[in-house]
């Protein structure tokens, strides 16, 4: 067994991964609120000042920020890796996460470069003491699952990302350092396909039947995806020859393709049939990855720019939904989770006050339902403003900041109920 | 040692832990608790130890699944 057992002395608090969760919805917030200012121009370009603080808003500020704290939560719990200080770690990384992003974002949107070097170092130091904290704690575990070998693979992306990242702002800060556009790709291809999705393949392999009462995936499907997609990523970004990287890029899309059909047959397929509003996000999420790859192809064919509109299918459809609808589950768990462990271990005995209410109840079940809704009219606006730009943008910001708003609510409510049952 | 089984796949966090948590409380001296799950239970397991209980898993990698036992040591 695992010599470095979980313990409740080490198991993270309460507040090591939510402070991450409540931080999710105010940047979405952020950037609806810099989608309504400069509305007219911002889906003109991919290399505007506000469509790059946007675009870092939800890759950072949304997307990231919640995969590493989903990740202090799931790293002891799920897969039996206990980061030494993680609550310690956690805070540091939060609060350097969310300072280096602000700065980041800000720096891109007014142009000012000292601000988006601040951002940058300070991204740079918090994945590296995170990315360090997790190898070295893996390699500390005696049991290493599939899940584990595929976290390393999505870390060595995000490392990688930053590092791209990293030059990319140099060139964009400093006129004697000249910038290879092509590396944004790149940057963006380990960003997406590396970080972000090769992290939603391995660690589906543990939510899906965990909280969705899915069957499990086939033996060493998720590992095996993982690698051929990564391999696939080294592939197209350091190959020599234009046709091996085109042939790899096709190739990424059929892996990434082949998940989501076997992710939402296995959806359909389920054990429990009661409606579960976190399955509509995860549809939502499937299905705007596929188009995104649809639109890929086609973009690749007929050499028109689509890069915007692919970017909001990939981001707002297909990120920030499936990490919307999981933050339904995990934060309802852990509100649970906290308030039932003393009791359960007779820390606590048991009355009327820390009565531990059903995990169905932290959140409000139509609450969840209006605010799905209002995520995927703003996901149909972001991409309609996408394809035809002018006023639709400014309904887009509109429901995307309506949208996140009642998340940041439904979110402080569980907490609140936490506090009152305590 | 008579043998409780219980399958808790398919259930929904926390329903699992509440689950076997209920049938240990109701376990007799003689009686070990079998689990089938489809993952470790790894919150479940400084329960055990804080309550005194004494575990085993194993793994059918064939069916995809962990077998937990559990039972009392005799004092």
């Amino acid at each position: 067994m695992n010599k470095s057992a979980l313990s409740f002395e080490n198991a993270p608090g309460l507040w090591t991964p939510v402070r991450f969760f409540m931080t999710v919805p105010v940047f979405a917030m952020l950037a609806a609120i810099v989608m309504l200012i400069d509305g007219g121009e911002l889906f003109q370009s991919r290399w505007l000042p506000s469509t790059l603080a946007i675009t870092h808003i939800f890759t950072l500020g949304f997307i990231s920020m919640a995969m590493l704290g989903a990740l202090f939560q799931m790293l002891p719990v799920v897969m039996g890796v206990i980061i030494p200080n993680t609550n310690r770690i956690a805070s540091i990384t939060h609060s350097g996460f969310t300072l280096g992003v602000s700065n980041l974002v800000v720096g891109f949107w007014l142009n000012h470069h000292g601000l988006l070097n601040t951002g940058m170092v300070l991204i740079v130091a918090v994945i590296v003491l995170f990315v360090a904290s997790v190898f070295w704690s893996i390699n500390k575990t005696t049991k290493i699952q599939n899940t584990l070998h595929v976290v390393r693979l999505a870390l060595l992306s995000l490392s990688i990302t930053v590092a791209i990242g990293v030059y990319l702002v140099a060139g964009y800060s400093f006129d004697t350092i000249l910038i290879d556009r092509s590396l944004t790709d790149i940057h963006a291809g380990w960003g997406i396909a590396g970080w972000i999705i090769i992290l939603l393949i391995g660690i589906s392999e543990q939510v899906l039947p965990m909280f969705l009462s899915t069957k499990p995936y086939p033996a060493r499907f998720n590992i095996r995806l993982s690698y051929v997609l990564f391999s696939l990523l080294l592939l197209i970004s350091f190959s020599p020859w234009a046709l091996p990287s085109q042939l790899s890029l096709f190739a990424a899309s059929i892996i990434i393709s082949t998940y989501c059909g076997k992710t939402l047959h296995m959806l359909h397929k389920r054990h429990s049939r009661r409606f579960d509003i976190v399955v509509r996000f995860w549809q939502l999420s499937l299905v705007s990855l596929l188009l995104a790859f649809a639109l890929t192809i086609y973009h690749y064919f007929i050499s028109t720019d689509f890069s915007v509109l692919i970017a909001t299918v990939v981001l707002i459809g297909f990120a920030c939904s499936v990490i919307n609808g999981m933050l339904y589950k995990i934060v309802p768990f852990l509100v649970w989770l906290h308030l039932r462990l003393p009791v359960m271990t007779g820390k606590v005995s048991p009355s009327e006050k820390n009565h531990t209410p059903n995990v169905s109840k932290v959140i409000n079940k139509k609450s969840m339902l209006v605010q799905f809704w209002l995520h995927l009219l703003a996901t149909v606006l972001c991409i309609i403003s996408a394809v035809f730009k002018s006023y639709w943008v400014y309904l887009a910001a509109t429901s995307l900041f309506a949208s996140n708003a009642l998340l940041f609510v439904n979110f402080v409510l569980a907490i609140k109920l936490y506090h009152a049952h305590r | 040692m008579n043998i409780r089984s219980i399958d808790v796949r398919g259930m929904e966090p926390p329903e699992p832990l509440e689950t076997i948590l209920d049938n240990l409380e109701s376990l007799a001296a003689d009686e070990k608790l079998e689990v089938t799950h489809w993952r470790e239970p790894l919150l479940l397991y400084p329960i055990l130890e804080e309550q005194g209980w004494k575990k085993a898993i194993s793994y059918n990698k064939n069916a995809q699944i962990y077998l937990i036992t559990i039972w009392k040591p005799a004092t």
